[in-house]
Formats: C-alpha cells, structure tokens, sequence
C-alpha cells in the first residue's frame, strides 16, 4: 500500500515487457461467447 | 477535473478492502478504507495519485482519450481473425436436457457437394485476405453415418487446399471414430462437453433413447490428445451439477489431461437463450454462479487446476500483470464471427443460427444479403447502444450479446449488461487474497509489494 493505492498492474522492464507472465495457455472462442 | 466517468470502483466481497479500476487509463488498484472514503466523499486532498493513475481527469482530455481508444479497437479488430461456423445439421445423437435447438429441424440429411462448393466459394469471395478459421458446430456435426464421414472429410479436404484450419463443436460420443480421420487435417480444436462424472454427466446429456455417453466421451479425449489433436473441455454449469466440477477436475488431473499442452477448460453457464427452460429452478443468474464457484473453490481448489474462472478483469489481472484493451464491443457476430447452415443460409452467430427469422441472406443456391440488418448488427458496440452511454462499467462489459440483447428487448442496439462490479469484487478477493494462501499467490504478493 502506498499513499492509500496497492498497485494491480505490474512493473514493465526496460524492453517493455512484464517483468513477471503467468503461462496462461491461450483461448480460442469456440462458441458460447454468447454468455 | 472530476472523476473519469470510466472508474469501476467497489468493494471486495469478504474483505474491508476496496477496488478502484479504469480501462481508458488501464489502471487497477486496491484501496485501503481511508482512501475509499475519500474517493466516496469526492475529496482528493493533494494525493497525486489520483490524476496520476486517470482516476481524476480533465473531461474534454478524457473524451479525446475514450475517441482515440476507440479507433484503435476498431482498427485492432479489422485485422481479427474471423471464426466462420458451418452448421451441416441440426440433426443429433444426444437428448440434453437443456437444449436450446430442440425445437430445429433434425432431419437427419447432410449437405450436398454443391452447398460445400457454394459455401467454400462465398468464403474464399467475402473473406479474402482476411486471417480466418473454420469451425464445424451444430447439431452434431460428428454423426458416425457414411454420408456424415463422407461430408466431413470433403470439408476436411477444401479446408486444407486453402490452408485453414478447422474446429470441432461436438458432444464427443463419436470422437473415438473420428480421431484417426480428424488427425489427418488441419485441426485447431476440438470442443468438447462433460457435464460432471458418468451419473450425472449421463442423466443431463443422454443419448436419443437413453443410454450413457460419459465413457465413451473420456476415451475420446484421451485418444484425441494423445493423436495431438486440441481439446478444449467445456462443462455447463447450473445448481444440478456445479458439486460435480471438483470431481471432474479431479478427473481430468488423473487422466493427465490438465497437464497437457493441448488440454484446456471452459465454463459455461446453462441459461435461457430463446426459449424457456422446464428446470428453470435450477439455472444460475451469472452473479449466483460465480458466488457459487467462489464459495467452492476454496474446498476443492484442484477446480483451478482445471479451470480458472474469469471473474470478469480479475484472472487478466492476476495472469497478465495488466488490464486488457478498452472492450467496445463484445459481441462478435458479423464482425470476427458468421454462421451457416446446411440450407444456404447466413447468420450472424452461433446463438443465431438456425432460428427462424434471424437469417441474415443466403450463400446457396444465390447469394443474398439483407444488407440493411447486417448494417444494425455490423454497428452495434457500446458507442451506438444508448444504455451504454453514461455506464461506467461500459469498457469492461463491451454491452454484452447482441443475439440476447434482441431476445430481451427487441433491439440489437440494446445492452446485455454483464454483472462486472459483482465478479470484480468476488474475483479479486480469490485472486489477490490479504493472506496468500497457495505458493501461486504469495509469488504474486511477492510481486506487487516490489511495487
């Protein structure tokens, strides 16, 4: 916490990339995107 | 400066901590309840955060800013990949007990050579040049009848000629027949449903007549990842069968499923999408189901190794390290999405296809097109909705679906509002915990205290 704030957005390193990426495997919308 | 029209700003379901979001500025904090306070009450003191983070802002600053973000996401669209669903019929093997094509005709023909050509040739005229996968949905598209396979492997091959890869929407009752078939082309995934172990999972989705699919089903996966064929295992979720996920979870870790890189997991959630349902009891309003997840996933949270729910922005949030791109628009029918059918028709989606008067022109035997409806579904996005006008939780919710929008209202141009506020508040309490509690979590503490 810092003046009240708890940051949920990550550092971005000098290459502009998160310093930290989960693994998330990626997700093809097969249907249902309706809901 | 006032503050931005865009904040989202709530409270976290079993903690005294508060939320504070904002998509134009793709900034996300945790409040403590002093600053929440002040954020309620409107008085920022000199805490340079607020402006800093786009939570306060000059107006005219801030419309130039949702403008500019808009023709970015429109831009970011057109180069979409298009997903085109091709219905070969309504006909299917399985009598679940919620579906919501019961009442289509599910004579049980295949598409001649001629539609497939037809169809092929208005894909190859009305999306040339565009990044585009095929996707063969519904009914059952895997019926195991001679002209079925026959229908599917000429697919199969057109699709291949033009190097596009085709996915599969199947109740995988016959995935064990089709596996060697299927593993000879292009396939990007297959879908697939369990709706919970063999008692359950049988009861909801039996076959015409009666009879289990559970095991056959199971096989079919485990042969299809094992062939390096994709699945992506969908179970439907209502108060009938949501104590069943942990044991499906605990399923698919045994099989060795979830431990594979082509296996991956949606939730979805049974509703009334045109007609209404005889167990009405039992369905979930979007909110009840995630309150639900939330309250099991503590007691078997093998489910996450599974699946990990969205929560609307919150797994983003957790996984990404940042929030996703302004959502004007969450609908993709007519924009990155077109169905058809077996009978030439086109429609806009696959909540569309098949129902009568929702037919958007023809592609076989002539191509036609009501041009004036497409244009309505084409230019609907939060700007065009008048509800979505002074919502905050507009670019978060992207107004929703169009095809349920127009069963409730009559108007594509009408919200579907999602409940954004409530999931926030559930999922970031799972996902950011004040205690971490797993190994995941206090790594990602670890993270942000850095900050």
């Amino acid at each position: 916490m810092k003046n009240g704030f708890q940051t949920l957005i990550r550092p971005v390193s000098a290459q502009g990339k998160p310093v930290a990426q989960c693994c998330a495997k990626t997700s093809t919308a097969v249907a249902g995107c309706h809901d | 400066m006032i503050a931005s029209r865009h904040n989202i700003f709530g409270k976290l379901s079993h903690s005294e901590r508060w939320y504070l979001v904002n998509l134009l500025s793709r900034q996300a904090d945790i409040l403590d309840g002093e600053t929440a306070g002040a954020y309620q009450r409107g008085v920022w003191g000199d805490n340079p955060v607020w402006a800093e983070k786009g939570y306060l802002v000059d107006p005219r600053d801030e419309a130039q800013r949702y403008k500019s973000a808009y023709l970015d996401f429109l831009d970011r669209r057109e180069n979409d990949e298009i997903q085109l669903f091709f219905v070969p019929t309504y006909a299917c093997n399985f009598a679940c007990s919620y579906c919501y094509q019961a009442a289509y005709d599910q004579s049980q023909t295949y598409p001649s050579s001629a539609v497939l050509e037809a169809w092929f040739s208005y894909v190859d005229q009305h999306f040339a040049g565009k990044r585009k996968y095929l996707t063969l949905f519904g009914g059952e598209p895997l019926l195991n009848s001679a002209g079925q396979r026959e229908f599917i492997e000429a697919f199969l091959k057109s699709a291949d000629q033009r190097q596009l890869e085709t996915a599969v929407v199947t109740n995988g009752y016959t995935l064990v027949d089709y596996v060697p078939l299927l593993s000879r082309y292009r396939i990007r995934e297959i879908q697939v449903t369990l709706d919970g172990l063999a008692a359950v999972h049988n009861r909801r989705r039996p076959l015409k007549g009666g009879g289990s699919s559970f095991e056959r089903i199971v096989e079919g996966i485990s042969l299809a990842l094992q062939s390096g064929i994709a699945i992506n295992l969908r179970m439907v979720l209502d108060r009938d069968n949501l104590g069943e996920l942990p044991q499906v979870a605990s399923l698919a870790i045994e099989k060795g499923w979830t431990t594979h890189p082509l296996f991956k997991t949606q939730l979805g959630r049974n509703y009334e999408l045109h007609t209404c349902q005889a167990q009405a009891g039992a369905l979930y309003s979007r909110v009840e189901l995630y309150e639900d997840l939330a309250r099991l996933i503590p007691d078997a949270p093998q489910i996450l190794d599974f699946h990990r729910p969205a929560f609307s922005l919150s797994k983003f949030l957790w996984e990404q390290g940042e929030l996703p791109a302004p959502l004007y628009d969450s609908c993709p029918g007519t924009k990155t999405e077109w169905a058809f059918d077996a009978s030439g028709k086109i429609f806009s989606c696959t909540a569309t296809v098949g129902k009568a008067g929702e037919e958007l022109g023809t592609f076989y035997p002539a191509v036609t097109l009501k041009q004036d409806q497409i244009d309505d579904w084409e230019e609907r996005d939060v700007t065009s909705i008048p509800e979505c006008q002074d919502c905050s939780l507009a670019l978060a919710c992207g107004g929703g679906c169009a095809s349920v929008a127009k069963n409730q209202t009559g108007r594509v141009h009408s919200p579907d509002c999602r409940p954004i506020r409530e999931l926030l508040s559930l999922g970031l309490d799972l996902y950011f915990p004040e205690t971490p509690k797993t190994k995941d979590e206090e790594t990602h503490v670890d993270e942000y205290s850095r900050i």
